[in-house]
């Protein structure tokens, strides 16, 4: 098997956001959220992939996220309302609604609750399988951009640099709150496994790693450091860093920019672990599979590296095979 | 303890005010000295119990315990100031007051009470170790452990940790009580002494001053000055690093100390805060030449901030600190020295397009781009709820591919034209157009079927650029003259005026045309025209007029002015045209056509007396002035007397006497029109533009759909105000001149008020009486809140011409703000179904005018419009279904569903002949639901079916009972059946838009809404569809429709489905076709166009509407009834009586 492949039959538009399979039988199988307004589930496990269910959304997607059981799906999109998705039988359900477009989508598995962050400011906590019981409403300052959550702590990335990191079990108040540790708009936050803080993303081309342990001596630790530049003359060109993501057994984490770049980070030794060859267009969203066998690269885009109507690069997903001694820290 | 507990919440903002105590504070009484109540009391006002306290002190001489009091009212000053010492509470000058009261009294020397007010007096003095030093001279508190604990307590924190050792062993030495505790505190300290052993090198004065009673005090303060100047802190050394400033000694004046030293070996008292800061008190002298030193500016600077007290307790670290509302700052983007500067692949400025405020995601800036999403300015408004629905889901087609999709066909608008995103882009006046391009913000929309472009943005040149290419497109697109079939030009040559009026409609088929030399969008546009008309060889050229002199000179077949002329030239920027146009025109030939066809007519007026009317005519197709006039003048004269509401009638018989019956119907609605205008004019309320509306003379259906566009988007928001004043404005002559329009200048109406208070009392108010040209209308109460306005059933009271001698009821909606849309929409449909068109036959029209809500007249005031119209109080269908329910409840007679399958079906053939004619003439009803479709089964006493009158000769009779079985035709009565659509207020006019175009919804959806506007989709058709469906659902079942869609397998589109299954004993084939067809109504026609014609043009629309099919099963439905409409057990004509004594019971007992 070849490191990498194209997955067949991607969604011809921009891609928004991909996510493995949570359980271990399944954890080749990728979901694709897409602004062509579908949902697609791959199989990835032989090179080429193959599409199992396309499920047709009624505007563009923005995120998806699977449950525990690895059976349903949540998305959301510019439409505004969460949908569940039941991947074997195709049935949709909607099980929420927000004022404007949902940006991200989350599911907490261990309480079973799905979450959804929108840009009408709010977030709000479902639970599917009794669609009648509350809903809960949390206000947020500014327009989510990106949410994950560790453990019982949900981290809220919104605009205006701000981050709240909230307690599932008590949605009311904000357990943190947070300024950006990067100067400019946050474009992604993703959660370290071990549940000691997260790292997020800008566009300016910095990631930072910041900690949840309010304590002096923990908060030294935190960091930002720039990536995704490229040196031009006497300046630098720095790209948008639009994903994250964590790998589940080594901690260490892959970072994808607009520069259509990949790159693997050990934020414990702070170091570059290694970088991928150049994808066909930016790289919109990264998932590692359950086991860390594989990383799935969204990648096309055209305002992240400039204006509107530029060249968009190639929309597609790619599925790189990672070995086990791969992104495994130094440290 | 407090019997009552107090919550910490109370006194909790107050926290940092609290001076801690040793013995601690109770809650109660600090959340008592923190209430209101005790608001603090200007300074020097005494408070009661001070006084109380004081009084007390005086005569504490005379009790056995003097001390006590003291003591009470420190208590007191503590809890009621919990700040501490202050001016207000003068607790410092207590302490004094007490401690140098007791100073000698051997009885108090022992008490630890005392001891205690001298601790707290030592807190509050600069050099707590003099104090120390004093008890021990005077030997007050020797014998308490407690002193030694203090004083070795505080040695300790000043880091002398020798002398605490000194001061323990002396308590212990001397026996101090109680021992053991002070044996053990030493023991403590001795372990701390080994954890921190005591600087060897520190201060090794002894911890109790020898008896040196001269310079004793001096020497203690320097002492204590230099080796700790703030008491409290231990961090001395920090302290000696501080520059100090040379210090003056201050030298005592004479005579001010009151205190000889010498008496008592200098410890005779400790005295006085302020006496021991004498040298901070300037000596009072004569000022003399005195020079009064301001305070340096460095001073303020080196000084200590003032450190904002930090609740240690709170769990979000200081670290996290935010202010209470963040403000949004980019940094600079200078590049900071020593730094590489950096650049931004991403555009920043887009990002942070509405200023510092707020940042745009690219997703929301894809969405933007994309057209999904509008972005309000720079200001975040907080808009009317639907403008906030507009934002959110504004939508448009997605752009996408159909690789591999059938599904994506509806989302991609079909027409290949690129159009233009400003939504208001007034299309009739080039200038405007042109400046508005500069701005517009462009939706490029992908050609269809064409994966590459869907998937990168078109290169070529589209209207983003304001290029000379552009800008002649943009004048093509406007100026687009009209070319004939050479056909139609050929026969046009030979037809001659007795030519019957199918032959009229292809001549005066106008068609969009464009220039050659076009860019290849045009081209495109060419194509698709092309199919409709092959035969494309005569073209105006109206970039260049000589060239079209010449085409004129040279072909005589043009001068015969077509149709459309007079629309070119109006939205031509240029007046040149006009010129050109006259030339065209011949006036023999108009009156030729027109004289054969009314027998009336007068010799021509000449074209160019008349006002100009060619430059404003719009969109209307030809007109044949003169005749108008002749017409008009004609019927003024014969129906002078008619009231509006009567020239219909005269109408009838005056059309009836003439010799062209044949095709007499578009005329009698324009003279209808005449007869109107005429009748105002002598009124002389209005002003009436007879020309204005002779416009429309000629026009038939095919006119209207070959009628310029309005506008000229592909997607649009049907309910913008914008695009329907555009619409508007390019009728704007005729819409003054329409039968029952009356403007009132702006003049308010100003009843709203009194309506709404008459509603809500439930009676009748004078105020609220309405007067529209001479009639009184009184309200009776409110029929029901249309979309867009109440509508209110109105008594009219002197109404001159009364047609029946009951009482006159109107049904009037009141709009707000006004919008004549509705009445000019009903008008249109009217007008439209009485000239004659292709495809509908005369009892169609006729029927569907029975079918439809009568318009009698719009006011416009300036606050608000008066729309009148019939009253119909038979009831919608939700009315009916409801009333059939509780019937069947009532009588358990038969299942809880809606009405009879029979029922049901001949109401949907009448839903479906009344959509089908108002489609066939171009209009959608918008707003199809099953309230806003009242039944037509009774006689009604009050609907003047002025329509029905006027185009009937048909069978229809607007009175006659049901006297046979059901005749498809509306024989044996049953033309009088029916339904009567209300609520045209969401109707569209898609004669107004492109072919092909597409709309999208901004109003907040339901389940009633079809599935592309609950999806977000754009829309055309699919509307009135799903409307149909959800009545015809309602009627079956009862319920609102609920839909399900079947999963899209991969490729397929999904199928809509009703969520609910038929009975068994129902003609389930025919309903599963219909709401198989009204729900996937995109799929059906897909189907239709890949099975029937693979032509190049755009697949969807080409097929849209669907008529023919809906005609089909109409077809259907009307054979099932006709067959078994009164066989095995199905009752036609026996559930629509039971209906009607239904709608008749209620009807009595409102």
């Amino acid at each position: 098997m070849s490191s990498q492949f194209h997955l067949h039959n991607s969604p011809v538009d921009i891609i928004s956001s991909v996510k493995f399979n949570p359980t271990e039988k399944y954890s080749n199988f990728l979901l694709a959220s897409s602004w062509d307004a579908t949902l697609d589930l791959y199989d990835t496990a032989n090179e080429g992939g193959r599409l199992l269910t396309r499920i047709d959304g009624v505007a563009p997607l923005l995120d998806c996220c699977w449950d525990n059981s690895g059976r349903n799906a949540f998305m959301g999109g510019l439409e505004g309302r969460v949908r569940m998705v039941d991947l074997e039988t195709s049935q949709c359900s909607t099980i929420g609604e927000h004022e404007k477009p949902v940006k991200s989508l989350v599911y907490h598995s261990s309480s079973g609750l799905v979450i959804s962050g929108s840009w009408d400011k709010t977030v709000k906590l479902y639970d599917h399988r009794n669609t009648s019981a509350r809903v809960s409403t949390s206000q947020v300052p500014h327009k989510v951009f990106s949410m994950d959550s560790v453990g019982n702590l949900l981290v809220v990335g919104m605009a205006g640099r701000a981050v709240h990191v909230y307690d599932i079990r008590n949605m009311t108040e904000p357990f943190q709150r947070r300024e950006s540790s990067l100067k400019y708009m946050t474009r992604t936050v993703r959660c370290i496994p071990t549940g000691e803080g997260y790292a997020s993303s800008s566009i300016e081309g910095r990631i930072a790693v910041d900690f949840f342990d309010p304590s002096p001596a923990v908060q030294a630790k935190k960091y930002a450091f720039k990536c995704h530049r490229a040196s031009e003359g006497d300046y630098d060109m720095v790209y948008p860093v639009n994903a994250l993501a964590f790998h589940p057994i080594h901690g260490t984490f892959v970072s994808g920019g607009s520069d259509s770049l990949v790159c693997f980070w050990d934020y414990k030794a702070r170091k570059r672990l290694r970088q991928y060859p150049r994808y066909p267009g930016p790289v919109q969203s990264l998932d590692i599979d359950r086991r860390g066998t594989s990383v799935a690269i969204a990648h096309g885009g055209d305002v992240e590296i400039g204006q509107q109507g530029t060249e968009r690069g190639i929309c597609g997903i790619t599925i790189r095979a990672l070995a086990p001694e791969e992104g495994k820290s130094k440290v | 303890m407090e019997p009552e507990t107090v919550s910490f919440d109370m006194f909790e903002h107050q926290k940092e005010n609290i001076q801690p105590l040793p013995e601690g504070r109770s809650a109660v009484a600090l959340a008592k000295a923190f209430s209101f109540a005790s608001v603090d009391l200007p300074r020097g006002t005494s408070s009661p119990a001070r006084d109380r306290f004081e009084a007390q002190l005086k005569s504490s001489d005379e009790l056995d315990d003097p001390l006590d009091p003291w003591i009470e009212y420190i208590k007191w000053t503590h809890e009621t100031y919990p700040q501490g010492a202050s001016v207000e509470s003068g607790l410092i000058s207590l302490l004094e007051r007490c401690t140098s009261q007791f100073q000698n009294a051997s009885y108090c020397a022992n008490d630890p009470r005392y001891l205690r007010v001298w601790f707290e007096y030592a807190k509050y003095n600069d050099s707590p170790r003099e104090i120390f030093s004093f008890l021990f001279q005077r030997e007050i508190g020797v014998q308490l452990a407690m002193l030694y604990e203090e004083y070795a307590h505080f040695l300790e924190s000043i880091n002398r940790k020798i002398q605490a050792d000194e001061i323990f062993r002396m308590g212990i030495e001397r026996g101090a009580r109680p021992v053991e505790r002070l044996r053990r505190r030493y023991t403590e300290f001795l372990e701390r002494l080994e954890a921190h052993p005591a600087d060897l090198n520190g201060p090794r004065s002894p911890a109790l001053t020898l008896l040196r009673p001269a310079l004793a005090t001096k020497e203690l303060t320097i002492l204590e000055h230099e080796q700790n100047p703030q008491q409290s802190s231990d961090s001395g050394s920090a302290q000696a690093t501080r520059p100090r400033e040379k210090m003056t000694i201050f030298a005592d004046p004479e005579g001010t100390s009151g205190i000889d030293p010498e008496r008592a070996g200098g410890w005779e008292s400790i005295g006085s805060i302020a006496e021991r800061r004498k040298e901070n008190v300037m000596e009072s002298r004569q000022m003399e030449g005195e020079i009064m030193r301001l305070n340096k500016a460095p001073s303020s600077t080196t000084r200590e901030k003032l450190s904002i007290f930090k609740d240690s307790s709170d769990s979000a670290p200081s670290v996290f600190q935010q202010p209470a509302q963040p403000v949004f700052k980019v940094p600079s983007s200078a590049p900071v020295k020593g730094k590489r500067e950096e650049k931004f692949a991403v555009n920043l400025k887009a990002i942070y397009a509405s200023g510092m405020e707020e940042e745009f995601s690219f997703e929301e800036l894809r969405a933007t781009a994309r057209g999904l999403l509008r972005r309000h300015g720079k200001t975040v408004i907080t808009p009317s709820p639907s403008a906030v629905v507009s934002d959110s889901r504004a939508l448009s087609a997605t752009p996408l591919s159909s690789r591999s999709r059938a599904a994506s066909v509806e989302r991609t608008p079909m027409n290949s034209r690129t159009p233009m995103a400003s939504q208001l882009l007034h299309p009739l006046e080039g200038q405007t157009s042109l400046a508005r391009q500069d701005n517009a913000t462009i939706h490029t929309m992908p050609l269809k079927g064409s994966p590459d472009v869907s998937r990168r943005r078109p290169a070529s040149p589209t209207m983003t650029v304001h290029t000379r290419q552009a800008t002649d497109e943009i004048y093509s697109m406007f100026n687009q003259p009209l070319s004939c079939d050479a056909d139609t030009i050929e026969h046009d040559g030979v037809a001659d005026s007795s030519e019957d009026e199918d032959d009229s409609e292809d001549e005066e088929e106008e068609e969009e045309d464009n220039d050659d030399d076009d860019d290849d969008e045009d081209e495109d546009e060419n194509d698709e025209n092309d199919e409709e008309n092959e035969d494309h060889e005569e073209e105006y050229n109206d970039q260049h007029p000589t060239s079209r002199d010449a085409n004129d000179d040279e072909n005589s077949i043009h001068q015969r002015p077509e149709n459309g002329d007079m629309a070119f030239q109006r939205s031509h920027p240029e007046p040149v045209m006009l010129e050109i146009y006259r030339g065209s025109e011949d006036p023999e030939s108009d009156t030729g056509t027109t004289t054969s066809q009314i027998p009336l007519g007068v010799p021509a007026t000449p074209r160019h007396d008349r006002p100009a009317l060619s430059s404003k005519a719009y969109g209307f197709g030809m007109m044949t002035p003169i005749v108008e006039t002749t017409e008009s003048i004609a019927t003024v004269t014969r129906s002078a007397k008619a009231r509006h509401n009567k020239f219909l009638e005269d109408f009838e018989e005056n059309i009836e006497s003439s010799p062209f019956v044949e095709h007499p119907a578009p005329r009698r609605e324009e003279l209808a029109r005449h007869a109107a205008a005429g009748t105002e004019d002598e009124d002389s309320m209005i002003q009436f533009s007879p020309i204005a509306h002779n416009v429309r003379h000629d026009e038939t259906v095919q006119n209207f759909w070959q009628r310029k566009p309005a506008v000229c988007e592909m997607l649009v928001n049907p309910m913008n105000e914008g695009i329907r004043t555009a619409i508007l404005e390019s009728i704007n002559d005729s819409l003054r001149s329409l039968r029952g329009f009356f403007d009132y200048d702006g003049r308010k109406l100003g009843k709203l008020d009194y309506l709404r208070r008459a509603v809500k009392n439930k009676r009748a108010v004078e105020d609220a009486d309405i007067k529209l040209r001479g009639s009184t209308y009184r309200l009776l109460k409110e029929l029901g809140e249309g979309a867009f306005a109440p509508v209110y059933l109105f008594e009219a009271i002197n109404e001159n011409n009364v047609l029946e001698n009951e009482k006159s009821y109107v049904a009037i909606k009141i709009e707000q703000p006004p919008s004549a849309w509705e009445f000019y929409i009903m008008r249109e449909i009217e007008h439209r179904w009485s000239v004659s068109a292709q495809g509908l036959t005369r009892d169609m029209r006729a029927r569907g005018l029975a079918s439809m809500i009568r318009a009698r007249e719009l006011h416009t005031f300036g606050d608000a419009n008066c729309l009148v119209l019939d009253y119909s109080d038979q009831g919608t269908i939700l009315d009916i279904v409801n009333q059939v329910k509780a019937e069947n409840v009532k009588t358990a007679s038969g299942p809880i569903l809606g009405l009879d399958e029979c029922l049901a079906m001949f109401f949907t053939i009448e839903l479906f002949r009344t959509v089908e004619a108002l489609h066939e003439v171009g209009i959608l009803h918008g707003d199809l639901k099953p309230d806003n479709c009242m039944v037509r089964l009774v006689p009604s006493r009050h609907m003047s079916s002025m329509a029905a009158l006027s185009l009937s000769d048909s069978p229809f009779q607007p009175s006659k009972p049901v006297v046979g079985p059901y005749s498809a035709q509306g024989e044996n009565g049953w033309s009088t059946k029916g339904i009567t659509l209300i609520d045209f207020g969401r109707s569209i006019d898609m004669t107004a838009y492109p072919k092909g175009v597409q709309f999208i919804a901004d109003w907040k959806t339901c389940e009633q809404d079809c599935s592309e506007m609950r999806e977000l989709r754009p829309w055309s058709y699919q509307v009135d569809y799903h409307g149909l469906a959800s009545i015809i659902h309602m009627m079956l079942f009862g319920k609102y429709i609920e839909t399900t869609a079947d999963a899209a397998s991969d490729g397929r589109r999904k199928r809509h489905r009703l969520a609910q299954n038929f009975k068994r004993y129902w003609q389930q084939d025919i309903w599963k076709e219909i709401f198989d067809l009204l729900l996937n109504s995109v799929a059906k026609s897909t189907e239709h166009s890949a099975a029937v014609t693979e032509e190049n043009a755009g697949p969807s629309e080409k097929s849209f509407p669907l008529t023919k099919k809906l005609r089909g099963c109409r077809m259907k439905l009307e054979q099932y009834l006709e067959e078994h409409g009164e066989r095995s057990g199905v009752n036609l004509r026996g559930s629509l009586q039971k209906l009607e004594n239904l709608i008749v019971e209620k009807r009595r007992h409102t």
